[in-house]
């Protein structure tokens, strides 16, 4: 058992050492003058990815509130897990638990790199699997201000990205840097997105529709950390500038390192997942 | 999207063909692990039960009287509870479906049936199902054509999409190359139709199922076999059916007299089932197939249905979803489709989900056979009403086809006029359910 501790210790020593060996090379990257923005933009999420490397699985409950204009509320209930992806991209199950005629509704989603995702929808009243467009994914998620493409991992090579520079971000500093969607089917022309700049999570998105309009903005607050690396937010806030409405995520703590397989996110997986 | 009975006979030649002995085989020689890949939402958790209920009161109106003069409004009650236990870190559970209806008119619609009662075992790379259950194959919106193991419970709605748990013994296998899955069928159950009380029977008495678990045509044990797997961006599932064919076909007992409704007996035959079913997603289009060749005691035929379903994100300037459905309908029996089917029909469709705060949705339709141009009208809406009711409206019509007169056995042969069966039976339905 001690031994067993020791190991963790070395090895969570060991990533520290490699989150903080990756801090100094972006900040090389950043203050080197004769890189590109491109270059730079694409630096910070690649740090940023890094960083958030090596999680495994995650395990989280979520409460969604919907706003809408009229001042109407109505709440949702889901589960998440997701297996982060070895040589492919990660994985993820939603479970509807509320409204209770949508409980047992289940989503899953095969991330991509270079490639359209892959998504399934189990409908339980007809104990029907089926596969959904990924254009899907830049509607409406389930009602709310959030697009299934807002709640997805970040994959680097899903955009092009530009920095901008360090800006205030509350009382901390941020490193700002645009982000054009690379997928024809996203509902954005472009992203800002604030980084921390000490750990690198995302604290703010400011979202552009297809005209170039100020369409939505979000913000993420009270912070949970995991083996010192690995940020999660407690609350998001999604409001919409165009329509009024408003979405809020209350998020649980995440459980990590759950010992996910491949199979707990298949087809036949989605059909009991419950 | 709609069925409804009608005579015909068939070949009495008997196929023997149930090589179901490899697949027990298969089943016995499974690795016998305890624990391994479970639900991952079950992990590091004691047993947990689960209990759902809801309560649905259906109201049906008919603006004609039925050919034998049922009545216009068909009020109806139903419950239906589901529990579910897991334990062994969610490696093994139990699912149970009970379901009771109360109808104001029709005394068969009146009955309790065990939606689901099975077992689960799930290990390393395998699954294991035992008990009633009802399982889903396909790919198609307008028929679920190829979707085979589960009876057609049409008492409950036209469409087809309610169904009689199954008993059986189900073997998943998960590979690298797709998924298998093996059934045995030990039993058949007999498809529901309403009495000469209820709508959609046309001017026939059509004898009532048998309830419970028949024994198979064969009279050996039926079974099924399945590939399916993602290749790139089609997905494709190959299967095999052999056993009991879950359309009936009728027999006229009893003297036929003019006036007096035809007593019909429905017999079930031995039959095989070779199935293909397919979707290619490209950007918002989605490309769907579902094909089969059935053979056994009746004379075999070939099937299809095929088209494709175009989502548009935020029309008009909304949050709104729209879907664009379009599919053909073959069946190369032509009128000489035992059912109420779709011979040389073209389906089209509408799909809108609103994206509000209430998950409110729609789907219209209608499918036409271009030729005699008879037509079958749909319309399903729902939105949820605060946080535990849900109201859905439901509209049929039937187009184009006369209506058959009792105890007249002429008009059936008459060709298109199959559909004059249920031309008086149009519908309006609404159904306020509360989830408990």
């Amino acid at each position: 058992m001690t031994r067993g501790l020791g190991w963790t210790a070395v090895i969570a020593a060991l990533l520290l050492a490699t989150a903080a060996a990756a801090h100094e090379d972006l900040a090389a990257v950043l203050e080197d003058l004769d890189r590109s923005a491109e270059a730079r933009g694409q630096a910070i999420a690649e740090a940023a990815e890094r960083v958030d490397a090596g999680f495994a699985d995650s395990l989280v409950a979520v409460r969604m509130v919907l706003h809408d204009a009229r001042g109407s509320r109505s709440e949702r209930e889901m589960r998440i897990a997701t297996l982060e992806g070895v040589d492919t991209g990660d994985r993820s199950l939603i479970v509807f638990d509320s409204p209770r005629d949508q409980r047992g509704t289940a989503l899953l989603t095969w991330n991509h790199a270079e490639s359209e995702d892959d998504q399934w929808l189990y409908l339980p009243a007809l104990r029907r699997v089926k596969k959904i467009a990924a254009r899907n994914r830049s509607g409406p998620f389930v009602g709310s201000e959030f697009a299934f493409e807002d709640l997805t991992s970040e994959e680097v090579s899903n955009y092009t990205w530009s920095y901008v520079g360090r800006v205030a971000c509350d009382e901390r500093e941020c490193l700002k840097v645009e982000r054009e969607p690379v997928e024809r089917w996203s509902g954005y022309s472009r992203q800002e997105v604030f980084y921390d700049a000490e750990t690198l999570r995302i604290e703010r998105i400011e979202y552009y529709d297809r005209r170039g309009s100020h369409l939505k903005s979000l913000r993420s607050s009270e912070w949970r950390v995991h083996a010192d690396r690995h940020w999660r937010p407690g609350y998001m806030d999604m409001v919409n500038h165009q329509t009024g409405r408003r979405t809020e995520l209350f998020w649980e703590a995440h459980a990590f390192g759950n010992g996910f397989s491949a199979d707990d996110f298949s087809t036949t997986a989605l059909q009991r997942a419950r | 999207m709609i069925s409804a009975p009608l005579p015909c006979s068939g070949r009495a030649d008997r196929v023997q063909g149930a090589h179901f002995v490899p697949l027990l085989l298969l089943v016995l020689a499974l690795p016998l692990q305890a624990v391994a890949a479970a639900s991952p939402f079950a992990r590091d958790t004691g047993p947990r039960s689960e209990f759902d209920a809801s309560v649905t009161l259906q109201l049906r109106a008919f603006p004609d009287d039925g050919l034998l003069g049922e009545r216009r409004v068909h009020p109806s009650l139903a419950l239906e509870f589901e529990y579910f236990r897991e334990w062994n870190q969610g490696a093994d559970s139990f699912t149970l479906v009970p379901f009771f209806r109360y109808d104001v008119r029709d005394d068969r619609r009146t009955r309790g049936d065990l939606r689901e009662a099975f077992l689960t075992h799930v290990g390393d790379g395998f699954e294991i199902h035992a008990g009633l259950r009802r399982v889903f194959w396909g790919q198609t919106e307008s028929k679920h054509l190829v979707d085979v193991l589960n009876q057609v419970d049409l008492i409950e709605n036209v469409d087809e999409e309610d169904r009689l748990g199954q008993p059986m013994l189900n073997l998943t296998l998960l590979r690298d190359w797709g998924v298998i899955e093996a059934y045995v069928l030990p039993g058949f159950r007999e498809r529901t139709f309403a009495s000469t009380d209820g709508r959609f029977t046309g001017p026939f008495e059509i004898a009532e199922a048998r309830s419970g678990i028949r024994r198979v045509a064969s009279g050996r044990v039926d079974w099924a076999l399945r590939w399916s797997h993602l290749i790139g961006e089609v997905e494709l599932g190959l299967a095999w059916f052999d056993g009991t064919n879950r359309e009936p076909e009728f027999e006229p007992v009893g003297p036929v007299e003019a006036g007096v409704p035809i007593r019909l007996q429905p017999r079930y035959r031995a039959m095989t089932q070779a199935s293909l079913d397919a979707q290619y997603i490209r950007g918002d289009w989605a490309w769907k197939l579902e094909l089969l060749r059935r053979g056994g005691d009746s004379p075999s035929h070939v099937a299809f249905v095929a088209g494709f379903e175009r989502t548009l994100i935020g029309v008009f300037d909304t949050r709104a979803d729209l879907g664009l459905l379009a599919e053909y309908l073959y069946d190369d029996r032509g009128r000489r489709t035992p059912l109420l089917s779709f011979a040389n029909d073209v389906f089209l469709g509408l799909r809108l989900a609103f994206n509000d705060l209430a998950d409110s949705d729609l789907l219209a339709g209608v499918i036409v056979d271009h030729r005699s141009g008879r037509q079958v009208w749909s319309v399903e809406a729902g939105t949820r009403l605060g946080q535990h009711w849900r109201l859905a409206f439901e509209g049929r019509a039937f187009r184009g086809a006369r209506a058959l007169r009792p105890g007249v056995l002429e008009d059936l042969t008459e060709p298109g006029r199959q559909w004059g069966a249920i031309a008086r039976d149009d519908y309006l339905q609404l159904e306020l359910t509360r989830f408990f």
